[in-house]
């Protein structure tokens, strides 16, 4: 199990807390907590959509947790993006770059609906947003992006 | 001609969102404008490349904690519901380490408890060990005044002792090293004494690390002090510092961070340098160099002075490979935090459990990275050259008539007290 979820999932976490450390350790609690978990899972939608909601739901919790402490690490650079694979490296780093320099509210939305595959809907029950908000969201990102590629080319 | 379709616009109609007259609205401006096709273009791509970010393997080495933490009893509970919650996290302290060490703690009286840490294939070894004759490696540690609920835990390695603490029950500590030197030129040894003291104080969640080292007279003539402050953050339970004397004469210490327990690590080195004697021409005035290390997947990145000399090391875990290289880094700030023009000059490299030492003439380090909890080793080796051409370390000595490297091992050390008030 661990095989065959674990990749995406971690990538999605990645992406929204931003580090890679924390990642880890989030996807560590996601899968000792698992077995007590699934007993209450009730079969309602695909469990890959259902893990990927756990593990978001974590990330948010971790990332408020963390707010105190980016407050005090302000003068740290931000964290080194994805391990990349050998294969369009250079875009994949730019990527992530570019992907960090996003808002935190504003990243969350993309990343759940572009990485993690969510709808609007979902994603506005899941952070509690309307979904206008939510599309708002999701496409000022992606011009964000869009641009900042545009002029990375 | 219709105005430019908006982002938001071109997402929906990307995503079969929009109804039937709209869409064929947007199909029709499609074919006739080209900005608004690459555009379209553009988000498909950079869906793509983001859809590309989750094809990523499982992170090794997660399944093992996993299953370690699991065994240890921690437990963690999810947020299952379907409302945003927040996560509740209790994970148990490792029971059975914890109680064994409180009975040693007991039983020797003030003395250092050291016990085993819940991780498949890795023991602690007791902070006390015989002195050898023959000039081998000795540590010998003794802890007194340690308030309840302290620990700190001493872990041997070939050459340089380090420490793990728990700082959130760590209010103050000092310790102090006392370092015999042997050096070996010609039919004549000569012995340079050296000791090293370093405290840790807490406040809140900060940890301050102070470091000194005086180097006594010996006959070489080499005095040298330096201050090193250190402030490492510790979001996770434990922190573990390892720092690595590397060379005598300049006194710089390259500190290693282990990943997940340490976020960042700043490192302000000041450093005087008085040297006094005939193998030496060191007058540096006083400098002060601020490192900010952070932990990456990759190399560290490092942020300091401009022309600071680092040495950075890469290593993979289980040290079957490693290389080493001197690096010279020009520091540009820059918005990654990755800064600067590196040359850089190999030193070593271990490919397969095979040693190759490039080295250039001057200074060299080699070593080994050792983490925690997966089991790979420590080992520095220093080299120098004096003025009698030998390359001499704190491990090591190499003979210039003897053919082979790590003939001699010369050094000791001793531990004297650890104390807290």
């Amino acid at each position: 199990m661990y095989e065959q979820y674990a990749g995406p999932i971690v990538a999605t976490l990645t992406a929204l807390v931003g580090d890679p450390m924390t990642a880890e350790d989030l996807l560590h609690d996601l899968f000792v907590g698992l077995p007590t978990a699934l007993a209450r899972y009730e079969e309602r939608g695909q469990f890959a959509a259902w893990l990927h909601r756990v593990a978001v739901r974590l990330a948010l919790a971790s990332r408020r947790r963390g707010a105190r402490r980016e407050a005090l690490l302000a003068a740290v650079p931000p964290p080194a993006p994805l391990p990349p694979r050998a294969e369009g490296l250079a875009d994949r780093l730019l990527i992530a770059a570019r992907l960090a320099e996003l808002s935190d509210n504003v990243r969350t939305v993309v990343v759940l609906r572009e990485i993690a595959g969510m709808s609007h809907r979902e994603i506005g029950t899941l952070l509690g947003l309307r979904e206008g908000t939510v599309m708002t969201r999701h496409s000022r990102g992606m011009a964000t992006l869009r641009r900042a590629l545009e002029h990375d080319r | 001609m219709m105005r430019h379709l908006s982002d938001s616009r071109l997402l929906a109609y990307r995503d079969a969102l929009l109804p039937p007259p709209e869409r064929e609205r947007v199909t029709a401006h499609l074919a006739a404008c080209d900005r608004c096709r690459t555009r379209l273009q553009h988000h498909r791509h950079l869906t793509a490349a983001l859809r590309g970010l989750a094809d990523v393997p499982p992170p090794p080495g997660i399944l093992e904690r996993v299953l370690a933490t699991r065994a240890a009893g921690g437990r963690v509970i999810l947020p299952v519901d379907e409302t945003p919650a927040p996560t509740t996290r209790r994970l148990m302290g490792g029971g059975k380490w914890l109680r064994r060490g409180a009975l040693l703690a007991a039983a020797l009286g003030g003395l250092l408890v050291l016990g085993q840490i819940p991780f498949p294939g890795h023991a602690l070894r007791n902070g006390l060990r015989a002195v050898g004759e023959n000039g081998r490696q000795v540590v010998k540690a003794t802890f007194s005044g340690l308030r309840s609920g302290e620990q700190a835990h001493l872990i041997e390695m070939p050459s340089f002792p380090s420490l793990t603490l728990d700082p959130r029950r760590l209010h103050n500590l000092t310790a102090r090293y006392e370092r015999r030197v042997y050096t070996f030129g010609g039919d004549s040894l000569t012995s340079v004494d050296s000791s090293t003291t370093f405290s840790l104080r807490r406040e809140a969640d900060l940890v301050y690390i102070s470091f000194a080292e005086r180097g006594l007279e010996g006959r070489s003539g080499v005095t040298t002090a330096s201050t090193l402050d250190a402030r490492t953050l510790a979001s996770r339970s434990r922190t573990r510092l390892e720092f690595f004397q590397i060379e005598r004469k300049r006194r710089r210490v390259i500190w290693t961070s282990h990943d997940r327990w340490i976020d960042s690590l700043t490192v302000r080195e000041e450093r005087s340098v008085v040297s006094q004697g005939r193998d030496s021409v060191l007058n540096d005035p006083p400098t002060s160099n601020d490192y900010v290390l952070t932990p990456a997947t990759g190399a560290p990145a490092f942020r300091g002075d401009r022309g600071t000399e680092i040495a950075l090391m890469m290593a993979t875990p289980l040290s079957r490979s490693w290389a080493a290289h001197w690096d010279q880094l020009e520091m540009i700030p820059s918005r990654t935090g990755l800064i600067g023009k590196a040359r850089r000059q190999p030193i070593a490299r271990r490919v397969q459990g095979r040693t190759t030492l490039d080295l250039p003439i001057g200074r060299v380090e080699v070593w080994e990275v050792v983490d925690w909890p997966r089991p790979f080793r420590v080992q520095i080796v220093n080299y120098y050259r004096t003025s009698d051409g030998l390359f001499v370390g704190s491990t090591t000595v190499r003979d210039p008539r003897a053919p082979r490297m790590d003939e001699f091992q010369f050094a000791d050390y001793r531990l004297l007290s650890v104390t807290t008030p």
